[in-house]
């Protein structure tokens, strides 16, 4: 009988703990859909992307870029896809060691945000070490709730 | 018999400006009602870059927004749209060729993203130069028509 009330209150604190997380979930996303786009949010999904960049996260890089997302790169050439980078990480073509980002300039036009900031990168790039200053426009369109990125344009800092 | 030719005269003249009206005001409607789309962009994109090509410091400052700014192909920040126009009317910058290729545009609501190849010669701060570029404009669909908000530079390198 003693064990049978223990168990039943263990239950009840379980479903009671899972509730309360349903409720701050749902809470939490509402919240971030009821603000819409502002320079704030888009400047957090910018660090958060650079975060997976440095990190060589391919999933949180994956999910922050839209599925028609492109690359400019430093050297002219036009990267399409998302999938460029996270599988670059994945067969360890690309490896960063910093990815630093700075001087952010962050313009907002209704549903679509520019992002330029100043990017210190290293790593490895096809077995070739690498080590640049780049100046990068990342544009963000506001989609279901959230940013998701569909360009971003690199330029080589001389 | 003068009064009956006086009226057909009015009545010849009237009727086409009375028809004009319609057709203008329709007209006029028709732009913003057109709205913004992958071909009125890429217009305005073509209208630009015949702006450069001549040289034309007022047709550049009437595309290009309040707001914009240029990353140029060295990674510089420059602010303000009477940047490029200034350049051209005190004879710092000369363009002779601005010829753009392989558009890709891509609409998203009221902004439009224009990449092109750009061949570009000219001279600059009295050096000349001929140079390719990689430029990506970023438009704004504002009253009816196209604003570039930004412009986004690279050089084309060949590895």
């Amino acid at each position: 009988m003693k064990l049978s009330i223990r168990h039943r209150m263990a239950a009840l604190v379980v479903v009671s703990l899972l509730v309360a997380l349903l409720v701050i979930s749902k809470v939490a996303k509402s919240a971030q859909a009821a603000d819409g786009p502002t320079a704030a949010n888009v400047m957090a999904a910018e660090e958060d992307l650079a975060r997976a960049m440095r990190e060589n996260d391919p999933d949180g890089i994956a999910r922050w870029l839209s599925d028609d997302w492109a690359v400019i790169s430093g050297k002219g050439g036009v990267g399409e896809g998302k999938s460029i980078f996270p599988d670059g990480i994945r067969q360890s073509y690309l490896t960063r060691k910093t990815f630093e980002i700075s001087e952010p300039r962050v313009r907002l036009y209704g549903n679509v945000a520019l992002v330029t900031t100043k990017v210190n990168t290293s790593g490895m790039f096809g077995g070739k070490p690498f080590d640049v200053v780049e100046r990068q426009t990342d544009v963000w369109v506001w989609k279901d709730g959230g940013w998701k990125c569909v360009l971003t344009h690199e330029t080589l800092e001389k | 018999m003068r009064s009956h030719v006086h009226s057909k005269m009015l009545v010849v003249l009237v009727v086409p400006i009375l028809a004009l009206v319609p057709i203008s005001a329709s007209a006029r409607d028709g732009k913003p009602e057109a709205g913004p789309t992958a071909e009125n962009a890429m217009a305005a994109e073509e209208e630009l870059a015949r702006a450069f090509r001549n040289n034309d410091a007022d047709a550049i400052s009437n595309l290009l927004d309040s707001s914009w700014a240029v990353i140029t192909a060295n990674g510089d920040v420059a602010e303000g749209p009477s940047i490029f126009p200034e350049g051209i009317k005190i004879g710092y910058r000369t363009l002779k060729t601005f010829d753009m290729s392989e558009p890709r545009v891509r609409l998203y609501g009221n902004v439009a993203l224009i990449t092109i190849k750009l061949d570009l010669a000219g001279v600059f701060g009295g050096k000349p130069f001929d140079v390719l570029e990689r430029e990506t404009d970023t438009w704004v669909w504002k009253d009816g028509g196209w604003k570039c908000v930004l412009t986004h530079e690279s050089f084309v390198k060949h590895s």
